[in-house]
C-alpha cells in the first residue's frame, strides 16, 4: 500500500482529529480542528493539557502501536495536527 | 447555619449520562470534560440549587457521599483486570470522589474548603457537624453542603435498606448556608447525635421547642421505631420521602432538601440511625 | 504505625536517622509490561508478601496500628468508648476487593459493585473491633484525606463539641493506585528525589498509622495541633498553580489560625511528591509565605514512599517522632539543586528541640491542608 507523509494524508488526519475529541471528551466538531491550530494550552482553541497528552498517547498506543514515554516529547509531536500526523506516520 | 436556598435531584438508576449533561445545560454553559456519572450528579444538584440564588466568592464545599463513584471505580477496576492495561488517565483521576467537589468549587468560582466525607448511613448528618465546626471556628462563613450518591447495586442485592420495597435512584440534595440570617428561607436548629435510641427518645419528647409540624425518617429506622416515635410526637405530619421519592445513599440530604422546597410547615424533624444503633437528629426550620 | 520501614516507631525512627530505606520493585504482571516500578512495600516476612494477603490481613495491618496507638496513650475502656474516630485514605478498601480476585473467578469490578458498603466501611470495623462509642469521619480527599482528617478532629476538640478523637491513616497497595499513578506517568524509575535537578516523579507507599488526640497534654513530649486550614486550588484537577497561590493561602491561613506568623515557624514538612509540578508550586508557595528566609525544609517521603491517602497521618507520626527523638528528618536522596527551585531541603538531621512547625499536604482535586504543630510547653 502506498503511504504518504501523515500531514498530507487527509483520511489519517481525520482519523486523529476523531480520537482527540473522542479522548478528550471536547464539544468540538472533528473537521473544525485546524491542520496548523495549536491544541494545548489555556489559549488554544481546544485547551488541551497534560492529562489530555497522557489520554490520547495511551490511545495512539493502543490503535497505533506507537509508544510515547516522554511527556516533552509528547508535548512537541502534538504541536498541531500535522506534527501529530507526521509522527504517525513519517513518511 | 441559615440555609438560603436548597433542592435536590433524583432521577432514574443507571439514566443516560446524555441526559444529565442535557439537565446541567438549563445551569451552565460550561461543557464538562471528562467527568463521571458521581461527577455530573453532584454538579446538577447543586448547581440547581443555587441557581438565581448570589452566591459569596468565598464559599467552601462540603461533599457527603456513602459509596462515592462506584461506576467509575468498576470500570477503571475492568481495564486493569479484565482489559489487562493501565486505565485512561482520566478514569483513574476520577476514582477520587473529591473530583466532585473540585469540579462544582471551579465551575462556582468560589474559594474555600473542600471536603468529602462519609460515614455509614450518617454521612449528610456527619457532614453537617464539620460545617458546624467549621462556622463556630471562623473557618468559613458560606457553604454549600449536599449529598450525592449513584444507585448502588450492592444495597439493592443485599436488601439493605430497600428491604421495603423503595425505588433505588441516583440522588444528589444541596444547600447553601451562611452564618448570615438575612435573605435565609430557613436554618439547621440543631444536629444531634446520640449513642442509643432510648436518649434520642428522651431528648426528643424533653425538647422545648417550637413544636414539630412534620417529622421524617432515615432508612434504617424500624417500622416499630417509627410508630413509637409518629406517636410521641403526634400530631406531627409524615413525610415519607424514600417512599414518593425512592432510595439513594443521599436519601437523607435529598428528602430535607426536598422538605424546604415542598412543605407550608415551619419545623421538621429527620431521624435517623446507623446500623450500630447510634442515632442523628436533624431539626430544620422553614420561615 | 506500620510502614516499609516495619512496624516499631523506635525501628523507624533509627532507620530514619540512619537514612536507612527499604525499596522493592514491582512488576505490572496482570498488563504484562515489560519493565518495574520502586514502591515502598510493607514486608517484615512472608505474611506480607503481596500474593499472600488477603481481606484478614488488610484487617490485621488496621487492627495492630490501632490498638498500639491505644496503648501507647494509655487509654483505659471508658475512655476509649468515648473517643471519636477520623478515617482517611484514598484507596478505602480497594486492596480488600483486589485480595479476594485471587481466589474467586468474579471479576474484581462485580464484586466491588455488588458487595462494597461504602467509604464508611472501614471506620465501622475499627469501631466495632475496639468498642468505640463515637462518630465516624472518613475523609476521601485523595492525598490529603487523612491530613484533613487530623484537621477536623483537633478543630471538633478545641470548638468542644468533642473530648478525643482517634485518626487515622491507610492506604495498602492496590493495583488501582499503582497502575493508575502509572498511566499518569507520574512514578519515577528508581530513586525518590524531590526538589532535586534529577527529580523524576514520584514512588508509592503503604502505611497504616493511627494517632490520638486530646484537648490536654498527657505526656510532656506531645505534640499539640495549634491551627491548621484547608483550600481548594480550582486551577486544574490535578496540579496546582505554578504560582503556588492557593497553597500560599492555605499557609498563611493555617498560620493565622495558629496566631502566629511565618517567623515562628522552625521547620517545615514539605509534602514534596517529586513530581515537577508539586515541587514547582509548593517552591512558589513558600517563598510567598515565608519570603527569603523558608525554613528548614523535610520532605519524608523518599523514607516511606507516597502513601497517597494515609501521609497525612504517618508523615506527621514519623516526623513528630524524630522529633521527640531529637532531629529534623534529613532527605535522603536530594544531590542537586535545581536552579528553577534555588531550594535546598535538609541533607543531613537537623538537632531540634521544642518548636513550631508547619507540614503541608496537596491532592488531587486542588486539597490544599496546611498543619502547625508545636510541642513547645508554654503554650496552652
Amino acid at each position: 500500500m502506498k503511504t504518504m507523509k501523515g500531514s498530507l494524508d487527509e483520511r489519517l488526519k481525520m482519523e486523529l482529529k476523531r480520537l482527540i475529541v473522542e479522548e478528550c471528551d471536547v464539544m468540538t466538531d472533528p473537521g473544525e480542528i485546524g491542520d496548523e491550530e495549536s491544541l494545548f494550552g489555556r489559549d488554544s482553541k481546544l485547551g488541551l493539557d497534560s492529562i489530555d497528552a497522557l489520554q490520547i498517547s495511551m490511545a495512539i498506543q493502543n490503535k497505533y502501536n506507537i509508544a510515547i514515554t516522554d511527556s516533552k516529547e509528547m508535548r512537541r509531536v502534538m504541536r498541531s495536527l500535522n506534527t501529530f500526523a507526521d509522527f504517525i506516520q513519517p513518511e | 447555619m441559615y440555609i438560603h436556598s436548597a433542592s435536590a435531584f433524583t432521577g432514574e438508576a443507571n439514566a443516560d449520562i446524555h441526559f444529565l449533561k442535557e439537565e446541567i445545560r438549563r445551569y451552565t454553559q460550561e461543557n464538562f470534560r471528562r467527568v463521571n456519572r458521581f461527577i455530573l450528579l453532584s454538579l446538577l444538584g447543586a448547581l440547581q440549587c443555587v441557581h438565581q440564588q448570589p452566591l459569596e466568592a468565598a464559599t467552601a464545599v462540603y461533599l457527603t457521599t456513602e459509596d462515592g463513584n462506584l461506576g467509575e471505580t468498576a470500570d477503571v477496576l475492568d481495564e486493569i483486570y479484565e482489559s489487562k492495561s493501565l486505565p485512561r488517565p482520566f478514569g483513574f483521576i476520577n476514582t477520587m470522589s473529591n473530583t466532585a467537589a473540585f469540579h462544582l468549587a471551579r465551575n462556582l468560582g468560589i474559594r474555600g474548603r473542600n471536603i468529602t466525607v462519609s460515614s455509614q448511613h450518617l454521612s449528610f448528618e456527619r457532614g453537617l457537624e464539620l460545617l458546624k465546626a467549621d462556622f463556630a471556628g471562623g473557618a468559613e462563613r458560606s457553604a454549600l453542603i449536599g449529598g450525592v450518591d449513584e444507585s448502588s447495586l450492592s444495597r439493592m442485592n443485599r436488601k439493605e435498606p430497600s428491604g421495603r420495597g423503595w425505588r433505588m435512584v441516583d440522588g444528589s440534595g444541596w444547600f447553601y448556608v451562611k452564618l448570615e440570617k438575612e435573605g435565609a428561607c430557613g436554618a439547621f436548629t440543631e444536629i444531634m447525635s446520640f449513642r442509643d435510641g432510648p436518649s434520642c427518645m428522651r431528648w426528643i419528647r424533653e425538647r422545648e421547642r417550637s413544636p414539630v409540624e412534620v417529622v421524617s425518617f432515615g432508612a434504617l429506622i424500624g417500622d416499630d421505631e417509627a410508630t413509637a416515635l409518629r406517636e410521641t410526637l403526634r400530631p406531627a405530619a409524615e413525610f415519607d420521602y424514600l417512599r414518593d421519592y425512592g432510595y439513594s445513599g443521599s436519601a437523607t440530604a435529598c428528602g430535607v432538601s426536598l422538605f424546604v422546597g415542598l412543605f407550608q410547615a415551619k419545623t421538621l424533624l429527620h431521624i435517623n440511625r446507623d446500623q450500630r444503633g447510634n442515632y442523628a437528629v436533624i431539626e430544620l426550620e422553614r420561615y | 504505625m506500620t510502614c516499609s520501614l516495619g512496624d516499631s516507631l523506635e525501628g523507624i525512627v533509627d532507620a530514619v536517622r540512619h537514612k536507612r530505606i527499604k525499596l522493592e520493585h514491582i512488576p505490572f504482571n496482570i498488563a504484562r509490561l515489560p519493565y518495574t516500578r520502586p514502591y515502598y512495600l510493607i514486608n517484615r516476612n512472608e505474611g506480607d508478601k503481596l500474593d499472600n494477603r488477603s481481606a484478614e490481613y488488610f484487617y490485621a495491618i488496621l487492627f495492630s496500628a490501632v490498638s498500639r496507638a491505644l496503648r501507647d496513650a494509655g487509654l483505659n475502656h471508658a475512655e476509649i468508648k468515648d473517643m471519636h474516630l477520623f478515617f482517611g485514605s484514598t484507596s478505602m478498601d480497594v486492596p480488600v476487593f483486589e485480595g479476594k480476585h485471587r481466589k474467586t473467578s468474579a471479576t474484581v469490578s462485580s464484586m466491588f459493585l455488588q458487595s462494597s458498603s461504602g467509604y464508611g466501611k472501614i471506620a465501622g470495623a475499627i469501631v466495632e473491633k475496639f468498642g468505640i462509642g463515637g462518630n465516624c469521619y472518613s475523609f476521601t480527599t485523595a492525598c490529603t484525606s487523612s491530613a484533613n482528617a487530623l484537621l477536623y478532629a483537633a478543630a471538633m476538640i478545641s470548638e468542644g463539641h468533642i473530648e478525643r478523637a482517634m485518626v487515622v491513616g491507610y492506604d495498602l497497595f492496590n493495583n488501582l493506585g499503582f497502575y493508575g499513578f502509572e498511566a499518569l506517568k507520574s512514578i519515577a524509575a528508581s530513586e525518590y528525589r524531590p526538589f532535586d535537578r534529577t527529580r523524576d516523579g514520584l514512588i508509592l507507599g503503604e502505611a497504616c498509622g493511627a494517632v490520638v488526640l486530646e484537648g490536654m497534654r498527657r505526656k510532656a513530649s506531645d505534640f499539640m495541633h495549634l491551627g491548621g486550614a484547608n483550600l481548594c486550588d480550582t486551577y486544574s484537577i490535578t496540579s496546582n498553580d505554578e504560582e503556588g497561590s492557593a497553597a500560599a493561602e492555605t499557609m498563611n491561613r493555617a498560620l493565622k489560625q495558629a496566631g502566629i506568623g511565618p517567623e515562628d515557624i522552625c521547620a517545615v514538612k514539605a509534602h514534596a511528591t517529586g513530581t515537577e509540578n508539586n515541587d514547582k508550586t509548593e517552591c512558589a508557595a513558600m517563598r510567598a509565605t515565608f519570603g527569603r528566609d523558608i525554613p528548614p525544609v523535610t520532605c519524608v517521603k523518599p523514607f516511606i514512599g507516597h502513601t497517597v491517602g494515609a501521609c497525612g497521618v504517618n508523615e506527621l507520626i514519623l516526623f513528630t517522632e524524630s522529633v521527640k527523638a531529637g532531629f529534623v528528618p534529613s532527605t535522603p536522596g536530594f544531590r542537586e539543586v535545581d536552579e528553577n527551585l534555588k531550594l535546598t531541603p535538609l541533607m543531613e538531621n537537623m538537632e531540634a528541640g521544642e518548636g513550631i512547625f508547619m507540614l503541608n499536604y496537596f491532592g488531587f482535586g486542588g486539597n490544599c491542608t496546611t498543619l502547625i504543630l508545636s510541642n513547645k510547653d508554654n503554650k496552652e
